[in-house]
């Protein structure tokens, strides 16, 4: 078989790149008999690497060549590819994030020949969709605990109907750890502490700054605490595998403690304040969350009282680049790009719900195409906060929808509310880009379909959301009858 | 992703790998596709059974002994075919039409699926941890069944652990080898679990790497 030798040089491998500058360099190919490329694709893009799963991103891709090799020849192309903004390089123990210039070329045999190499990005200030999502994280972990005990019932009490006694004393023992539970780890230091508060002045801070708070309690009883600690930590968190085989592996990157207080009673009603700092290191990394792959830093306070059950806390932290203000200040430049395209969807949106509302059908997209919704998509869909905001945008909107068929569905899911009663679900593909769809056909489209075999389509349909498993947009297709 | 750098580039300082001559630990996770590409399991006369329309085959075995790798191996060698993993919780996802049909933890397929999967007229490949061949049979398909993990003798080892150190390589050059004795060493202590194995490996060459452990690459 012919060998095509693919490598690429860096102008400069030792570099520190940052945002919005350009990787340069050249790709060399040797080729040992004369072939025929069908593109020579060049991009940059990252990877984690460890424990974890693998997650990824591209930046950009560029084909910087087609046409005909000659056997025997070296050929050099150069490049200027943009470095991207986020995630920074990485490197821990059981979570790395490089950077990278992949090359590819596609050429008629049995695997295209490619090469990598690694650069360094550091990134100075937080892309302006990444400050989004971390507002999105913010409102998360202020969600109330109340939410998942309100969804265990829901799951819990309809079994009761079907398992009877069985599933009475199954319920029973497990709310009896629950309870256990509880009053050991909430209401029995509660009993003791009333309610104390962590609270740290910015919780959004960047290396080399100094994290300020303090610990507030007011106490039922007088207590005599062995010790009140306070602990900074930054923590590697991996997952690996999936189902049974899902393993979370866990790192402590750096730990800090601090002992407010011990031995010193803390008096019955009256308040007391224990004020604490830390100097976060001026290497300190990056906070990070990349598909089951994350950098989550945390403030923890724990109070040891004698023969009693211990009392903590934990409050995230969040470290961004250094010269990056407050998330609220950034959030004002946040209408760029992504999220403006999503706002003018939205727009769109509420247009096209309010004319729905009068002539009861779904809602037409008004001026946005589908060849835009796709472009828009696919802009986005390495990226889980804007990509939720875009479908979000376009959910319910409706579409003359071009869809090149791949495969039918043998089983749509257990629980897939789309699909038509009768009907069955294709995945297939936008032609240009390629943009994953699922598309759920009507029966009486059926006979449509099986003749199309793998060909192209062309009908309306419904955007009705995004199947994250398997990254494809859903449409459901309207019925001719 | 097989890294084949230019021969007179300058090194990569910041890379800590780099001493060694890779680009990351070779035994952390990989993709799918990687996992494929790196397999080494023979799987030729499986795709020739799979030519017949009622034929199933059967990978059973435990945890981290290959059933996985064999199934995107033959994915990647089939391109009609289509792949689905079975979670352990509900809901059940999509299973596309294929050929053939490959079923990953088949023993967890809820029952609706199944008789969908059983009446595809497909070939199918499932691996499983239970014996499925009664209902394959029941709905007419000549099952293969194969055991997973008997075959992982130190040979074995040897080659596919010094593939996915080959797989992390930064440029041309002098890599760290796992010698025939690593592996029987290895075997001895982990019987015929790869996955063991591999997250073994990782720690000590994070360990080496830091410092920690003295050791020689």
């Amino acid at each position: 078989m012919a060998k095509c030798d693919l490598s690429i040089e860096l102008d400069q491998p030792n570099r520190v790149y940052h945002e919005g500058e350009k990787v340069e360099g050249v790709v060399h190919v040797k080729v040992d008999s004369s072939v025929n490329c069908k593109g020579l694709v060049l991009s940059t893009g990252w990877k984690t690497h460890g424990r974890g799963n693998v997650a990824s991103g591209s930046v950009e891709e560029t084909t910087v060549f087609s046409g005909q090799w000659t056997q025997g020849m070296h050929y050099e192309y150069r490049f200027s590819l943009p470095a991207g903004d986020w995630p920074q390089t990485y490197h821990g123990k059981f979570l790395s994030i490089d950077h990278y210039v992949e090359a590819k070329a596609k050429i008629p045999w049995a695997f295209d020949p490619k090469a990598a190499t690694p650069f360094m990005l550091r990134v100075t200030q937080l892309p302006s969709w990444h400050a989004e999502e971390f507002r999105q994280i913010l409102k998360k972990s202020n969600k109330p605990q109340i939410i998942g005990l309100v969804l265990l019932a829901v799951f819990f009490v309809p079994q009761l109907l079907f398992t009877g006694w069985v599933g009475a004393a199954v319920l029973i023992v497990l709310g009896s750890v629950a309870a256990v539970y509880w009053l050991k780890q909430k209401f029995l230091p509660r009993y003791l502490l009333g309610t104390p508060n962590l609270h740290v002045q910015e919780d959004t801070l960047g290396p080399g700054s100094e994290l300020v708070g303090e610990f507030i309690v007011r106490t039922r009883k007088t207590v005599v605490p062995n010790a009140i600690t306070i602990a900074l930590r930054g923590t590697e968190v991996c997952v690996s595998g999936s189902g049974s085989n899902k393993r979370t592996h866990k790192n402590v990157i750096f730990e800090q403690l601090q002992q407010l207080q011990s031995n010193t009673p803390l008096q019955a009603g009256s308040e007391s304040r224990c004020p604490f700092s830390f100097q976060l290191p001026e290497d300190a990394a990056l906070s990070v969350d990349v598909n089951e792959n994350s950098l989550i830093w945390s403030i923890e306070v724990e109070v040891d009282i004698p023969r009693w059950p211990d009392w903590s806390k934990s409050k995230p932290i969040f470290i961004v680049p250094a010269d990056e203000k407050r998330l609220d200040a950034a959030s004002d430049q946040s209408v760029a790009g992504v999220t403006t395209s999503s706002v003018q969807f939205g727009t769109e949106k509420s247009k096209a719900d309010d004319s729905a509302k009068e002539d009861s059908s779904p809602a037409m997209a008004g001026g946005v195409t589908f060849v835009e919704t796709v472009a828009q998509i696919w802009a986005v869909r390495g990226d889980r906060g804007p990509l939720e905001m875009v479908v979000d945008a376009v959910t319910g909107l409706s579409f003359i929808v071009e869809a090149q068929v791949e495969r039918r569905l043998l089983y749509a899911g257990d629980e897939d509310p789309h699909v038509y009663r009768d009907g069955y679900a294709v995945w297939a593909f936008y032609p240009e880009p390629k943009l994953p769809l699922v598309l759920y056909v009507p029966h009486d489209l059926g006979d449509e379909f099986e003749q199309l075999g793998r060909g192209i389509w062309t009908g309306k349909g419904v955007i009705v959301g995004w199947d994250s498993l398997h990254g494809r947009l859903q449409i459901k297709l309207d019925s001719i009858s | 992703m097989m890294l084949t750098p230019y021969d007179k580039s300058p090194s990569i300082d910041w890379l800590p790998w780099a001493r060694f001559n890779l680009h990351r630990n070779p035994f952390g996770e990989l993709t799918q596709d990687e996992r494929a590409e790196l397999a080494v399991v023979e799987v030729d006369y499986l795709i020739r059974m799979l030519g017949d329309p009622r034929q199933a085959i059967q990978f059973i075995g435990e945890c981290g002994r290959g059933k996985t790798t064999r199934m995107l191996k033959l994915r990647a060698n089939l391109p009609k075919s289509s792949y689905t993993y079975i979670p352990e919780l509900p809901p059940c996802p999509p299973i596309v039409y294929g050929n053939p049909i490959l079923v990953d933890e088949a023993q967890r397929l809820p029952r609706s699926a199944r008789r969908s999967v059983l009446r595809s007229q497909c070939p199918l490949v499932f691996a499983t941890h239970k014996d499925l061949s009664k209902p394959l049979r029941k709905h007419g398909y000549r099952v293969h069944t194969e055991h997973i993990g008997k075959g992982n003798g130190p040979e074995l080892v040897c080659e596919l652990l010094n593939r996915r150190i080959e797989a992390s390589r930064l440029r041309s050059g002098l890599i760290p080898v796992l010698s025939i004795e690593d592996a029987e060493s290895l075997v001895a202590e982990f019987g015929n679990d790869i996955r063991g194995m591999e997250n073994n490996l990782y720690l000590k060459f994070q360990e080496i790497l830091e410092g920690r452990i003295d050791g020689e690459m």
